[in-house]
This record gives C-alpha cells, sequence and structure tokens, in this order.
C-alpha cells in the first residue's frame, strides 16, 4: 500500500532504469519499513521518553529534563560511569596489543598454521554466558583453578573476583580470551600487506624487528582504527560478561557495576525505563564523542597503503 | 509431484483456518501461569500441585492450568520477571504471575495487577487465616493484590562438631548480640596462612540483607502511617555498625577479604556447609542442601540472636499469585489461587519442598514431629516481612551497597544509611 502512495507522489522518470528503480525500492522494502519500525520508531521515541515517567506499564508524566538532573546527583552512576570508562581505557588496548602479538605469530608459515588459528578463534563462539560460567569456576577463589596453580608455585591466593581491587582487572583477562575476532581481522591485514615492501627491507637489511616496526605497524593501523573503534564500543556497552559473573550485583562493592547493566536494573528491576532511556542517551553521545575524537585523530596516526 | 505438494498445502491451510474450538471437547478453560523457577524443589511442588488442581476441582468446573516457566531478570537473590511488562503492556499477559511477595507493591503501583477483593469474595476466598507476615505483603494502598503461596523464614544455623571442637555446648548458643560476638571470637581460628575458619560471618548467607540485622536491633525500615522508609533509624545504624566492628576485631580487609571467599560458595562450597564458619543465618528452605551436601553435620537451629533478650526475631519472604492486568480468564484464575491456599494444596507444597505453608494449620501438622523444624514453627508467627512499598526492589540492592560501601571504609553506617534515608524516600515520594 505504501508503494501504491508512493505511485502517485512521485513522479518516476520513465525507462528501464526507473524500472530498476522501482524494483530495488521494491525488493528492499522489507528492510526499510524493518529498519523504520522496529529501529528509527523506538530510538526517536526513546528520546520523548527519556523525558517522562515512562514505565512500560505506564505510559508515565512528562518531567522535562528531570530523569538527566537526577541522574547527575546519582551516586551508583557515576560509579558505573567511572567502571565503564575505566574497563574501557584498559581491555581495548590490552586486546588491541594482544591480538595484533597472537596475529604477527599466526602469520608465520607453518604445517600446523591452520590448527593454531583455529584454537585462538574458538573461544569467540563460545557463547558469553558458558565463558563467565567457566570463568567463574576457574577464577574462585578458594576452589578455583587458577589459584591452585599459583599456590603450588608458592603464590598466595588471589581473590579475583571477591575483590574490588581485583574484579575489573580479572574481567580484562577474561575479556581478552575472547580476542580471535579481532586476531582474524588483523591477519587479514597482514596477509593485505605487499609483499614488495619486505623484500626492499631485506635489500636494505632490515632486521625481523624493524619490518615489524616500520612496515608491518603502519600498514596495519587501518585495521587497528578499525578495532579501536568497534573495541570501543564493545567495552562502552559490556553487559552480558559482568552480568552473569556476578549474578546481576555487579559486586564487590559495585566495582563490576557497568553502565548497561545499571540502565538494564533501572528499567527492568525499578520499572524506570524513562531513567534507563535518559540514560541510553547519554551513553549515545559519550560513544558518539569518543568515536569522532578517534576518527579525527585517525588522519595523523592512520596509514593507507598506496 | 508439483500437484500433490499444492493439494496438500492446500488441505494444511484449511485445517490451520479451522476453529480451534471444534477440535475441543468440551467447553475447557486454559489458566496459563507464569513462574520463574526452572528447576529444583519448588518446581516440582508446583507439579504436584498443579496436577492435583487439574485433576479434581480443575475437571470438575472444567479448567486447565498450564504452568510456564519465564525467564527472570536476576540480582542476587531476587528476581524480577520483565517478561511480564513486556506481556501487560502488549496485553498479551498470562492468568496468572506467580511473584516473589515483596515485589507485589511495585507491581501494584504500576496498576499492572488487578484487585482481588471481589474476585475472592465471589468465590468465598479468605486470607485471613493465613499468618500476618503473608497476608500483609499482599495488600497494597488497601487492595489485595496477591494469595500467598508459600514462604521462608531465617534463623540461627549452628554446626555443633565446629562448638565441640572448641569446647563450648549447646548451652553456649547465643542468645543475645553480645553472646553471639563473644561466641564468634572464640571460634575464628587464624594461622600463618591466614583464617582456618570463623565462628560467625554477619552477612553471610540470609545474614547478608541488613533487614536481619536491622530487626534484630529492635530497628522498624519503614513507618506506615506517614509513608517514610525509615533506613537510618538508630538502632538500623547501630546492627550495621555492630557488623563493621566485629569485622574490624579480626582485622578489617583481612576479614573482609577472606570473608568474600568463603561465602561466594553454594551448594558443596557453601562456607557453612564447607565448615569454614560455625554459625550462620539461613533460610529454612536451605535445610535441603545441608541435609544433601552435609547429612552428617550435627546441626542446631536456633532463633537469630537479638541486641535485648526478650525480642523474637526473623522475616520471611514468600511468593504469591497475582492475576496482571488483561488477564483473560480472573474468574477460572482465582478458583485455581483458592485451591492452592486450601489445606490440601498446602499440605502438597510442605510435603514436596521445604518450603513454609502460609497456614499455621499445615506447618503445624506436618512439622510438628520435625526436629529441624521445632525453631522455625517458634520464631515464625514473629517473622517480619520486607515494607511493601513500590521501591521495594531498589531498596533491596541500594541496603546491600550500603553494607558493602561500609565494610570497604567507602562511608560509615550513620553516613550511608542517611544518604540512602535522602534518596530512597525521594525515589517513594514519586508514587
Amino acid at each position: 500500500m505504501g508503494i501504491n502512495k508512493h505511485h502517485k507522489v512521485i513522479r518516476w522518470p520513465r525507462g528501464i532504469e526507473s524500472r530498476k528503480a522501482k524494483m530495488g525500492l521494491l525488493f528492499t522494502m522489507p528492510w526499510i519499513i524493518g529498519l523504520l519500525v522496529f529501529y528509527a520508531y523506538p530510538l526517536i521515541s526513546s528520546i520523548y521518553y527519556s523525558l517522562t515517567t515512562y514505565s512500560v506499564l505506564n505510559p508515565g508524566k512528562y518531567i522535562g529534563l528531570k530523569n538527566y538532573q537526577r541522574l547527575f546527583k546519582d551516586a551508583l552512576f557515576w560509579k558505573s560511569v567511572t567502571n565503564t570508562l575505566y574497563f574501557a581505557a584498559i581491555s581495548v588496548p590490552v586486546n588491541i596489543v594482544v591480538g595484533i602479538v597472537i596475529a604477527l605469530l599466526l602469520n608465520f608459515r607453518s604445517k600446523a598454521i591452520g590448527i593454531y588459528r583455529t584454537i585462538f578463534f574458538i573461544p569467540t563462539l563460545v557463547p558469553v554466558i558458558a565463558t563467565a560460567t567457566v570463568w567463574k569456576f576457574l577464577l574462585d577463589s578458594q576452589y578455583g583453578l587458577i589459584n591452585q596453580l599459583l599456590n603450588l608455585l608458592g603464590i598466595a591466593s588471589v581473590p579475583w573476583l571477591t575483590s574490588a581491587r581485583f574484579s575489573k582487572i580479572s574481567l580484562v583477562m577474561i575479556a581478552a580470551w575472547g580476542v580471535g575476532q579481532a586476531i582474524i581481522v588483523n591477519l587479514a591485514g597482514l596477509q593485505d600487506i605487499s609483499p614488495a615492501y619486505y623484500e626492499a627491507a631485506e635489500v636494505d637489511g632490515a632486521n625481523g624487528f624493524q619490518k615489524v616496526r616500520h612496515i608491518t605497524l603502519p600498514l596495519l593501523t587501518p585495521v587497528i582504527f578499525y578495532n579501536l573503534v568497534m573495541g570501543m564500543i564493545k567495552a562502552l556497552q559490556t553487559f552480558t560478561l559482568p552480568y552473569s559473573l556476578t549474578g546481576g550485583e555487579g559486586t564487590p562493592v559495585n566495582s563490576l557495576m557497568f553502565y548497561v547493566m545499571y540502565l538494564y536494573s533501572n528499567a527492568f528491576g525499578y520499572m524506570k525505563m524513562g531513567y534507563a532511556s535518559a540514560m541510553a542517551w547519554i551513553l549515545f553521545v559519550i560513544i558518539l564523542v569518543l568515536t569522532l575524537v578517534v576518527v579525527r585523530s585517525s588522519r595523523h596516526w592512520v596509514q593507507y597503503q598506496d | 509431484m508439483k500437484r500433490y505438494l499444492a493439494l496438500v498445502l492446500t488441505l494444511v491451510l484449511l485445517a490451520a483456518c479451522m476453529p480451534l474450538g471444534a477440535l475441543a471437547e468440551g467447553e475447557v478453560t486454559t489458566v496459563t501461569v507464569w513462574h520463574t523457577w526452572g528447576s529444583g524443589a519448588n518446581l516440582d511442588a508446583l507439579n504436584v500441585i498443579v496436577d492435583s488442581f487439574n485433576e479434581t476441582v480443575g475437571k470438575e468446573k472444567g479448567i486447565v492450568v498450564d504452568i510456564n516457566y519465564v525467564a527472570s531478570k536476576q540480582s542476587g537473590n531476587t528476581h524480577t520477571m520483565e517478561k511480564l511488562m513486556a506481556a501487560i503492556a502488549a496485553n498479551e499477559a498470562p492468568d496468572i504471575a506467580l511473584l516473589d511477595n515483596f515485589q507485589v507493591a511495585s507491581w501494584a503501583a504500576q496498576n499492572a495487577l488487578m484487585p482481588l477483593d471481589e474476585l475472592m469474595e465471589s468465590v468465598k476466598l479468605d486470607i485471613g487465616n493465613m499468618y500476618d507476615w503473608a497476608q500483609e505483603g499482599s495488600s497494597y494502598r488497601g487492595s489485595t493484590y496477591s494469595i500467598p503461596y508459600n514462604g521462608e523464614v531465617r534463623c540461627l544455623f549452628v554446626n555443633m562438631d565446629m562448638f565441640e571442637d572448641a569446647g563450648l555446648t549447646e548451652a553456649d548458643i547465643p542468645r543475645t548480640i553480645d553472646q553471639l560476638t563473644e561466641v564468634a571470637k572464640k571460634l575464628t581460628i587464624e594461622d600463618e596462612q591466614g583464617f582456618v575458619q570463623a565462628g560467625f560471618i554477619p552477612w553471610n548467607n540470609a545474614g547478608k540483607p541488613i533487614y536481619t540485622w536491622g530487626w534484630a536491633f529492635g530497628g522498624e525500615f519503614y513507618d506506615a502511617e506517614n509513608n517514610v522508609l525509615t533506613v537510618n533509624a538508630p538502632e538500623i545504624i547501630e546492627a550495621v555498625q555492630w557488623e563493621y566492628d566485629l569485622a574490624s576485631s579480626f582485622g578489617l580487609t583481612k576479614f573482609r577479604d577472606w570473608a568474600s571467599s568463603v561465602t561466594s560458595g553454594s551448594g558443596t562450597t557453601d562456607a557453612f556447609i564447607a565448615g569454614k564458619v560455625a554459625m550462620t543465618v539461613k533460610r529454612n528452605d536451605e535445610l535441603t542442601d545441608i541435609n544433601t551436601y552435609a547429612p552428617d553435620m550435627n546441626l542446631v537451629i536456633a532463633p537469630i540472636p537479638t541486641k535485648d533478650e526478650s525480642l523474637t526475631t526473623t522475616w520471611a519472604g514468600g511468593w504469591g499469585w497475582t492475576i496482571p492486568r488483561g488477564s483473560q480468564h480472573p474468574e477460572a484464575a482465582i478458583e485455581f489461587m483458592k485451591y492452592t491456599a486450601s489445606e490440601e494444596a498446602q499440605t502438597l507444597l510442605v510435603n514436596h519442598c521445604n518450603k513454609l505453608s502460609v497456614l499455621d494449620t499445615v506447618n503445624t501438622a506436618v512439622y510438628a514431629d520435625n526436629p529441624q523444624f521445632e525453631t522455625v514453627l517458634e520464631v515464625l508467627p514473629y517473622a517480619r516481612i520486607r515494607p511493601a512499598v513500590p521501591v521495594g526492589q531498589m531498596l533491596w540492592d541500594n541496603l546491600n551497597t550500603v553494607l558493602n560501601n561500609v565494610l570497604n571504609d567507602i562511608g560509615t553506617p550513620e553516613s550511608e544509611l542517611n544518604a540512602l534515608y535522602e534518596s530512597i524516600n525521594d525515589e517513594l515520594s514519586m508514587y
């Protein structure tokens, strides 16, 4: 029906091109409608809801910017912001470095290279809930395998997930376990670097380290840039891992209370969807600003071949 | 081939278009029930009761109850049925939802539940014979919103084997907070490696909610008359201070870190079951775990020690049946709810899990000869419930945060509870 309407309003150019355009529109219509109904509509309506006391169960009252004002006075909101930024600031660089180092190692020619690559990719195929459950056992302060190993080496048990000092570091460790996706992207980037550069460097007498430092890394910057932006967005939206590790509580001392976890608690635990919508928009702005900063800075450090 | 396929498809389409009623024999109303128990004794008991209803009252009145597990938002031990939220908003609500009783007020305040008073009258269902704590959690602003189903209370669980190793006897089981502190110190053992065992970790198991100790010190969390959550009452501040002082007497950081490593376990690694603590506050339904994993433990169950010896205190949690807004069959739903409140169904309940009945007659009859339940039955009439306010879940989470902040020297009990007093009453005032 929507298409017929368009027929009347918009005058299409005649000919094969126009028929193609019409057909193209017709076939993309399910996606366009889906996008409008299931993406654009909720997105835009959440701006309105962030200005109300909407609870899903009730439309709520319009309260202007009150939700935003309350948020800035909410201690747990700030705690969740610092937790999330702190985690992102450590986890993203760690994942990038680990991702590059492993990709470099996996880029060597060897018979069993396929097996090695598979081994590093497997963790990303494990559902996050399963990852969390396994790591919860491994990092258990009393009975965990990792502490048992440390004890064998004469090192005292570390309260990995039970002390606020170690909890975020533990999370960074677990997140680094799922670095396989970045490794694959890095590997593709590595294969893309023309062998001519390395041959030229060899002629000039460069050693392996110099080749990595002056050829591989600069030419890998587009891939690093991609991993940085995607990793940052993913880290700022961290939810499943800390949620399942702490049974939704963000313990110890709210040190694992992440931004989206608190958003979820407000929306579905406290029935404050309006407040949660306000949080979502603040997160959107934070991600937008950080991404813009990274994109702007990329001019200075990202180098493309040719 | 293609022609046959077309024929088959046409037949399938025709069958799909036929009204379902034409296939059913007689008029049967299906009542859908949503609950949050994925497995375990609670689900077993529920299944038995539902089967029994379907075969008796259900058959007679043409009602079939169909129970469905729905996942829920978890926060420690509390669960919120988030799917119910979307279902009600979409007008696809189940006929009955089984909710944690302390959240009933939150749902009722959102106008998400049907008031039950008229329906109850129509089937002559009276909950006046249930415990006070069960009834209190069911009402919000003068209307009844849930039919209590089950409950459980908290008591002091004592490992007598550990008592005997320390040369203590049953006479040493503490009745007051002072005695508890003293005995806890006697039972705490430390060597060069760190703590071997603790006498008592106040925030272990059901001791974690500040409610347990606030009430044990004689505090009140809610002033219903003025609709104020009195979380910074002097007794409650004193209670949290006591938890802090007890931990500090062993070295705060050392004790706290050790405690959090042992208290994070469950099942066989539960601190009490693993013999890491001699005393703990637990819910009566946790007896299942103890009887399974530590059947040989010489266990004594005593009332929670209180500041003032004359005070008996415990608090009850429990679940209740509610009818969500938009339920298609409220009349059939209330029939099932009435059945679950009967002595027959309540007896089935306690025979299939370690939860308590909401009827005193049933608990007394079933548990009279069970020594493990002697104290439970004794304290049951004194049980309190968490304030029936719309901000119950937020209060629960925030009280846990207060305790954590205090134990980590982020704030004092007074400053933390004063801050909570301001923020939580501000939230409450929005309803």
